[in-house]
């Protein structure tokens, strides 16, 4: 992109970037399975994760492959930063594009 | 953590009330001239029981990291990274408590209960996220080579000149409309621009071998995360009022501009100047981070509210294109009044930035030339007086006149009460003269040292070493000879300030001045 101009697209792209390590590696392996689109990227110290329009993070699928409890706050340890709306409930994390006024 | 968060949440946010025995004007102290309904909502839903578990879960991860890289000493970092943090962590210091004091203000200044409760967590984030720099300050003081600079790191961002462009914002900040601070802070700063630092320099912190500043990055942003949703639920909570459009775009207009300016550029100069080993550009991080995922994937859509583009939108998109290049010249020709070791870029890095910003070379070329055949104390010369001295400082951002590019200044100057004040876009002239009070009483750095001999500005800004002359300061990392304040002394180099008058004649006739 060097060359081009800098730009502004409307997006619907999601996604998270989590610290790395055994807890962000299941997030992902859970992601991929359940989300074809979806775009795993390492970088030196984070782990991306993006996708269209919306995921969601299944707490219960993720503490199946650590084999151990696992919840959201703990997830929230390890989430560093996320694009999209997001909404933390008991057994899972949703981010979606959209925005929603509440009435 | 086993209750249910939902059930909890419902139950929890129908309690409320209001005092009988204070008035509402007495007990919110400050009054907004935003309209705030009732019925809001955290998409967070974070209790203080989940909030002190998640954050000691946080913490045990965090200085268990610290304690293994005190143990092991092992890690051989990068000289320009530990040497950069010097600037890079005094400052963000200093800004995390100031946004720490804001949320105290919202809270009470802001009404919906919901709002309230993630206003007083991030209370405590902030308060957390200055310890943790601080205690990576004290890591890295007792664990690099060369501690100078980082024993008055506290200080330093309270009295240097660079160190004014966080203080400005920051005190910006601080004094407007508190729920304007949570548009600003919130959802511009937090939500649009710490990521690109937090997160995206993340990865250069663990590449130049610095994990500590990696784990302290990553581990303070996992609570931006609940303070972008702070400031989203604000934002969703005043849409819901028709009253506060024009005035959140008002609040977006000028905190996208300050937000760039005051933090952005700073972030651009880190990402180009301070990595050793370059991958993604400054320029390539704002289109990610900034175009992409703010405004493509968020402020965009907003517009089904009735909010337009940022009024300064296109200029700041003008600005990134040459940010870090331009600060770079300004952090590196004035390095005498800076409290690190400087590591000039080499051939190869010309190269990168050639390839990245193609024309790099024939704005900026000269400048490094220059710079590269000043750096010995037994010749004598100063890079900045040598390409004209210091230039004017902008009354709003506090960054000089050379913006966006030294040989395209945007800067302009007025007169006001006598006062010649200085700008340096059509920006931040537009949010002076919006609100000319708010701005017009900071001390630029002429207004401090004016007339003085820079070895004195040095002295009195403390800025030397324990012998008491050599200075913190040095234009390459090892120098063939330290440079102290003899030599500064000896360059004969009077600040002067291109806004001064004599008998009603700006001396030196621009304010645009130390330009290659």
């Amino acid at each position: 992109m060097s060359t081009e101009k800098m730009w502004i697209e409307e997006r619907d792209i999601v996604g998270v970037k989590l610290i790395a390590g055994e807890e962000a590696e299941a997030a992902a392996a859970v992601i991929s399975e359940s989300y074809p689109d979806a775009v795993i990227e390492r970088y030196p110290a984070y782990l991306s994760i993006e996708a269209p329009k919306e995921v969601v993070f299944d707490l219960r699928q993720i503490s199946e492959r650590l084999g151990r409890p696992y919840d959201a706050p703990t997830f929230l340890v390890i989430m560093s930063s996320y694009h999209g709306r997001i909404n933390v409930d008991d057994d899972r994390i949703t981010l979606s594009s959209e925005i929603v006024r509440p009435e | 953590m086993a209750r249910s968060l939902t059930k909890a949440y419902e139950r929890v946010k129908n309690i409320d009330w209001e005092p009988s025995y204070i008035s509402a004007a007495d007990k919110y102290v400050e009054a907004t001239r935003f309209y705030l309904p009732k019925k809001a909502l955290d998409p967070f839903k974070t209790f203080i029981r989940e909030y002190f578990l998640m954050e000691r879960e946080k913490e045990s991860r965090h200085y268990a990291l610290l304690e293994a890289a005190s143990r092991l000493q092992g890690s051989n970092p990068e000289p320009r990274w530990m040497e950069g943090m010097k600037f890079a962590l005094s400052n963000l210091s200093a800004i995390e408590y100031s946004a720490g004091r804001q949320m105290g203000r919202m809270a009470r200044v802001v009404a919906p209960m919901e709002l309230r409760q993630g206003y007083m967590m991030q209370v405590l984030d902030e308060m957390r996220h200055t310890q943790l720099e601080l205690n990576a300050l004290r890591h890295h003081m007792r664990s690099w080579q060369d501690p100078s600079g980082y024993d008055i790191a506290l200080k330093a961002a309270g009295n240097s000149v660079g160190a004014g462009i966080f203080r400005a914002l920051a005190e910006d900040f601080s004094t407007c409309d508190a729920v304007e601070t949570s548009l600003g802070l919130q959802v511009l700063i937090e939500t649009a621009y710490s990521n690109i630092f937090f997160v995206g320099l993340s990865s250069a912190a663990a590449q130049s071998g610095d994990q500590v500043m990696a784990s302290t990055m990553l581990t303070i942003q996992s609570d931006e995360s609940r303070h972008m949703a702070n400031g989203y639920a604000t934002l969703m909570t005043l849409l819901q009022d028709d009253r506060n459009i024009p005035l959140i775009q008002e609040a977006f207009d000028k905190w996208s501009w300050r937000g760039h300016m005051g933090f952005e550029v700073g972030l651009s100069l880190f990402a180009d100047y301070f990595v050793k080993h370059k991958t993604e550009s400054a320029r390539e991080m704002s289109q990610r981070w900034l175009l992409d995922d703010f405004y493509g994937g968020f402020y965009k859509k907003l517009a089904k509210y009735g909010i337009k583009e940022p009024r300064w939108l296109p200029d700041v998109i003008r600005n990134s294109e040459w940010a870090s290049h331009t600060a770079a010249v300004y952090l590196f020709g004035a390095w005498p009044v800076f409290y690190h070791r400087y590591d000039p870029i080499d051939e190869r890095e010309m190269e990168w930035f050639e390839k990245k910003y193609p024309g790099w070379y024939s704005h900026y070329g000269k400048f490094w030339e220059a710079y590269q055949q000043m750096t010995d104390a037994d010749a004598g010369m100063l890079v900045t007086k040598e390409l004209g001295g210091l230039p004017a400082f902008c009354q709003v951002c506090q960054l000089p006149w050379i913006f966006p590019r030294p040989d395209a200044s945007t800067g302009s100057t007025i007169e006001r009460e006598g006062r010649t004040i200085a700008f340096c876009s059509p920006a931040c002239k537009s949010i002076f003269e919006n609100d000319p009070n708010h701005y017009s009483g900071f001390k630029t750095f002429y207004d401090l040292y004016d007339g003085w001999d820079l070895a004195d500005v040095i002295v009195d800004l403390g800025y030397v070493r324990e012998d008491g002359k050599t200075l913190m300061a040095q234009p390459v990392l090892e120098p063939r000879r330290m440079w102290t304040v003899d030599d500064i002394r000896r360059c004969r180099y009077e600040v002067t300030s291109p806004l001064r008058k004599t008998a009603g004649v700006s001396a030196g006739g621009s304010p645009h001045s130390a330009v290659p």
